[in-house]
């Protein structure tokens, strides 16, 4: 009988040895167990071997004196046939240990999903919406956009004086210890944090070189106001956020006894990239492709702000930075398109919200 | 049926396993009688292992396997089948030491089968010898020592279907050299000697 599992059909007597063991005169299972009984039957006949067997006894003798207790039984020497109770109790352990561990994964993921969704950005009804009125921005509205970042800045100059202990305002910064310690703005000779770091999200490279050209001179300044140029072309605008105001409320509020107001009027005198015609609201993006900052990973495609991700880029940002990054080679900001290579920014729910 | 055909290879006999449990009881508890019963029942299936694995040096293996046994015995838990389990395990393990002492693969080709040889199993020998070692070690595990599938498994430490597939393919080669008149008359005529 030839079955697909015994291993008789023409296949598996091929795979079953060399090739002159294939046989088609009706060798079956109970010919190979005739021949193994011939092969055991040949190997296992010997002469008594009475020297042997008392040899052995001699030492079972021998070794029956030195039995003192049991010895512990080890797992090789268990031979006891399987009961089905204990054929159960293994089954049963196998199975919990293999549910405990996919029990384990699912709850993982669900956690995992769950604060993707709430770090991922607001929910649909609280998504900041782009206003038709936002799009052509009044020369009023700009005027106290321009005033709140710099009044911004002077809390940001206040509080940062304060931490480092110095008095009086217009004192320079007393230097740090190592070099490397020193963040980038700072290393670039700035006395302020340029908008990114000020923002606290969107830590790019672009941003802190293009504040660093503006105050180079001319060269930053033209290249600066050709690339906004170009931006407004683009129709780039800078993301809303909740509550009407075009900038991400300040982190903390403002020192005692020093108002918005007061702040402003201390301001002694406009940024470097306010001088330049930056309006502060360059926008809110990281452009390398994954970038450790902080606590986690920046994920490129993404809205930062104090370090979470608050929401998808607006897709126009890359055609932003596509038209002011790729001419300037000197730029180590190299501009990787959305969504490549990597899957979660790809599928994640947040990005099929734009552009509807 | 295919069931039955496999667990009829090896043809375990059930009455003897019976009064080998029985005398492995007695050995344990100290009778001298009952491990000289046990050793009656062991040894063929022993020696033949060894002969088909360390060939010339398997009487000298062999005692220092009873060493062992004797020494190991209280240790032991189970029945009469898996005794048969436990020493062939025991002396699989010696077999392997003796063969990593004098540097020769388990299981490696003798002299060649000579034409007028005298038919002992020396021809058997020979032919296992032919065979990959886990081939020759599964028949001899299995049609030799006569254990089940699954203690000549865990004695090799293999899975079931791996050592069902390795004592087939050893035993096809053995039919397929076996199979010409001459050698099958020879190899009967060895069995009527020897009876």
């Amino acid at each position: 009988m030839s079955t697909g599992r015994n291993g008789l059909d023409p296949m598996s007597v091929e795979l079953s040895g060399p090739r002159d063991a294939r046989r088609s005169d009706g060798q079956d299972g109970s010919e190979l167990g005739r021949i193994g009984e011939q092969v055991g039957a040949v190997l296992r006949e010997a002469p008594a071997d009475i020297a042997a067997e008392e040899a052995a006894v001699a030492e079972f003798r021998a070794a029956r004196t030195t039995y003192g207790t049991a010895p512990r039984m080890r797992r090789r020497d268990d031979w006891r046939p399987r009961t089905s109770m204990r054929r159960w109790l293994r089954g049963g352990a196998v199975a919990l240990v293999t549910s405990a561990l996919l029990g384990g994964v699912a709850v993982a993921s669900i956690r995992t999903a769950h604060t993707q969704a709430h770090t991922a950005g607001p929910a649909p009804h609280r998504r900041p919406r782009t206003t038709p009125q936002s799009q052509h921005e009044p020369a009023a509205e700009r005027a106290f956009l321009a005033a709140h970042h710099q009044a911004r800045a002077a809390v940001d100059r206040a509080h940062s004086a304060s931490r480092t202990g110095e008095e009086r305002p217009g004192a320079l910064p007393r230097p740090p210890a190592r070099e490397e310690a020193r963040p980038r703005h700072d290393r670039a000779g700035l006395a302020t944090p340029c908008p990114c770091r000020r923002r606290g999200a969107a830590s790019t490279r672009v941003l802190c070189r293009r504040a660093a050209e503006a105050r180079q001179g001319p060269r930053g300044a033209a290249e600066d106001a050709s690339s906004r140029a170009t931006a407004r072309e683009a129709g780039f605008r800078s993301p809303t956020f909740p509550g009407g105001q075009r900038s991400p409320a300040p982190r903390e509020g403002p020192v005692e006894g020093q108002g918005p107001a007061e702040a402003v009027a201390s301001a002694p005198r406009l940024q470097p990239w306010a001088a330049a015609g930056t309006e502060g609201d360059l926008p809110l993006l990281s452009l390398s492709r994954r970038r450790v900052y902080g606590a986690g990973i920046r994920s490129q495609g993404f809205r930062y702000l104090n370090n979470e991700r608050v929401g998808p880029v607006d897709p126009r940002v890359h055609e932003y930075a596509r038209r002011t990054a790729a001419p300037d080679p000197a730029l180590s900001v190299q501009f990787v398109p959305r969504n490549r290579g990597s899957a979660h920014v790809k599928h994640h729910p947040c990005q099929r919200s734009w552009g509807g | 049926m295919r069931t039955l055909a496999r667990r009829g290879q090896a043809h375990p006999d059930p009455a003897d396993d019976l009064a080998l449990g029985r005398a492995v009881a007695q050995a344990q508890s100290g009778d001298e009688e009952a491990f000289a019963v046990l050793f009656r029942c062991i040894q063929p299936g022993l020696i033949g292992y060894l002969r088909g694995t360390v060939r010339d040096r398997a009487e000298g293996v062999a005692a220092v396997v009873w060493q062992e046994i004797t020494r190991e015995l209280p240790r032991y838990r189970g029945d009469g089948r898996g005794f048969r389990g436990w020493t062939v395990s025991i002396a699989r393990r010696q077999a392997l030491r003796d063969a990593r002492e004098h540097g020769e693969a388990v299981g490696a080709a003798g002299s060649p089968p000579k034409p007028g040889a005298p038919p002992s199993g020396r021809l058997v020998l020979d032919l296992l010898a032919e065979l990959p070692r886990a081939q020759a070690e599964a028949v001899l595990l299995r049609h030799v020592v006569r254990l089940e599938e699954a203690a000549a498994a865990r004695v090799m430490n293999r899975p079931r279907w791996v050592l069902r597939i390795l004592t087939r393919r050893g035993l096809s080669f053995l039919a397929a050299r076996l199979g010409s008149n001459e050698v099958k008359g020879e190899v009967l005529r060895a069995m009527r000697e020897a009876r």
